[in-house]
């Protein structure tokens, strides 16, 4: 099917789209990749009164390197991203799963964490990295940590007339480990359950795991993980697989059973930690 | 602050869009709403982009926009403005001998029916185009971006492994990249 008739915007300052933002509010659509947004009005599922095309906005299309970690901004495509690494293994590790080669040379990372798919691998790599997205309106600048980002299936905190401009992910250190696995029915598709863990390691001390699911809820859903202690071996990684099991709270939908979702959730989050954990690793407390 | 009215292109106003098509300059008259996939066949007569799912699944309106292989279906025709556009048509013209690609696809019996073909054939394009001495995972994984319910792929993967070792061209790095684990 074709999309509904709409207008179309494609200005060269951030500030000429913010303004056509303001002014059309929830009736505008940010273009940015249109991987997700463009088959969802060619079904009709959506039908903006307006798209604002960022694509020839200036500056954002710019990847650095800040305190804070990788910044791509609005613009910068998944394609690009896994052609030259990112430096946040996790996002190398999650991207070959992202789409198709021909999705990934126009969808831009940014435009999939905002489009806020619960089954989509990217946001759950934010929350499980610890990054955040930068957000700008007409009112000001503000940054919203990967926690505080998602509200629903679809829905994020940003405003109508706001903005992303970019995301950042922290970096690897050199005691940072990360994997990302799921389970789909076809390549391509999203996964029926996705998975991503992040452990950082200082002298044999686990002082950081974090586990993140994709598709088991209406968000990315960080597994509670604190408290735990003990060594780093494969028994934590069945323990913390047993938690993700028994706290999860999956649905029914057409394409699976919560059940099935459970039993993903359960295998996966003990395969990604057993990847990543270590028998000589300690886990004091981890948070 | 004030919106600048005169960025909107209204839905109901024709837009003209100024591109690269093949090499010539292209101009076309479409809607804000019209795909690239529907301009290339319906403005400029290039129907060797197959049009099929027009939701980015199926991979058989795949061209090159400015270097890479795109779905012309999620590609809005105004967002084409000053592209380079490459199509099938722009891989051999009809006196001239087959693409070393095309001609691995008919050598390998890589189509049956044809219509996932363009598609496929400007994917392979841009894979070879930019590397070389490929493993057949690579080639597996990058096709799996594309549907054919005729042939069952192995024709199509022969052809393209085929096509990395015929087609001479002098651009593409040898050395491949590290194989990604991936679906």
């Amino acid at each position: 099917m074709k999309p509904a008739p709409f207008d179309y915007a494609c200005p060269s300052t951030i500030d000429e789209a913010l303004g056509l933002l303001a002014e059309r509010g929830a009736a505008a659509r940010v273009l940015a990749g249109g991987q997700s947004l463009l088959p969802r009005m060619a079904l009709r599922q959506d039908r903006p009164g307006l798209l604002v095309d960022v694509n020839r906005v200036a500056g954002l299309g710019t990847r650095t390197t800040t305190g804070q970690g990788l910044r791509l901004g609005a613009t910068v495509r998944q394609a690009a991203v896994l052609r030259a690494g990112s430096g946040a293994g996790l996002l190398d590790a999650a991207l070959p799963w992202v789409g198709s080669p021909g999705t990934r040379a126009r969808g831009t990372v940014v435009g999939s964490l905002c489009f806020a798919d619960p089954a989509a691998e990217l946001p759950t790599v934010l929350l499980a990295t610890g990054g955040s997205l930068e957000v700008r309106s007409a009112g000001g600048n503000r940054t919203v940590e990967a926690a505080e980002l998602y509200r629903g299936a679809g829905r994020t905190a940003l405003a109508a007339d706001e903005l992303a401009v970019a995301v950042t992910v922290p970096l690897d250190t050199a005691d940072t480990r990360s994997a990302w696995l799921e389970f789909g029915r076809r390549p391509g598709d999203l996964p029926l359950v996705g998975v991503g863990v992040v452990v950082r390691v200082h002298a044999g001390v686990v002082d950081a795991v974090r586990v993140a699911c994709a598709g088991v809820h209406d968000v990315p859903w960080a597994v509670p993980v604190a408290g735990l202690r003990g060594a780093g071996d494969p028994a934590l990684a069945q323990e913390i697989a047993e938690i993700a099991a028994r706290e999860c709270r999956p649905t029914d939908d057409e394409r699976t059973t919560a059940a099935h979702r459970r039993v993903l959730v359960r295998t996966l989050v003990r395969r990604a930690l057993e990847r990543v954990l270590r028998p000589d690793t300690e886990v004091p407390g981890a948070a | 602050m004030l919106p600048d009215h005169r960025l909107v292109r209204p839905a109901a106003d024709p837009v003209i869009v100024a591109l690269t098509v093949n090499g010539e300059p292209a101009r076309m008259t479409v809607e804000t709403r019209t795909s690239l996939a529907d301009a290339l066949r319906d403005e400029l007569g290039l129907t060797g982009t197959h049009v099929a799912c027009e939701q980015g699944v199926c991979g058989a309106c795949t061209v090159e926009v400015d270097g890479e292989a795109v779905r012309a279906c999620l590609l809005l025709a105004v967002q084409a403005e000053g592209a380079e556009v490459r199509t099938v048509e722009g891989l051999a013209a009809p006196d001239e001998p087959l693409h070393p690609i095309q001609q691995a696809f008919t050598d390998h019996h890589a189509l049956q029916c044809g219509f996932c073909t363009p598609g496929l054939l400007m994917t392979a394009h841009r894979l070879l185009t930019e590397r070389r001495g490929l493993d057949e995972h690579e080639v597996r994984t990058v096709v799996s971006g594309h549907l054919c319910r005729c042939t069952g792929y192995q024709g199509i993967v022969d052809a393209i492994l085929h096509a990395d070792r015929a087609w001479e061209r002098p651009d593409a790095p040898a050395a491949p990249t590290p194989p990604e684990e991936g679906p």
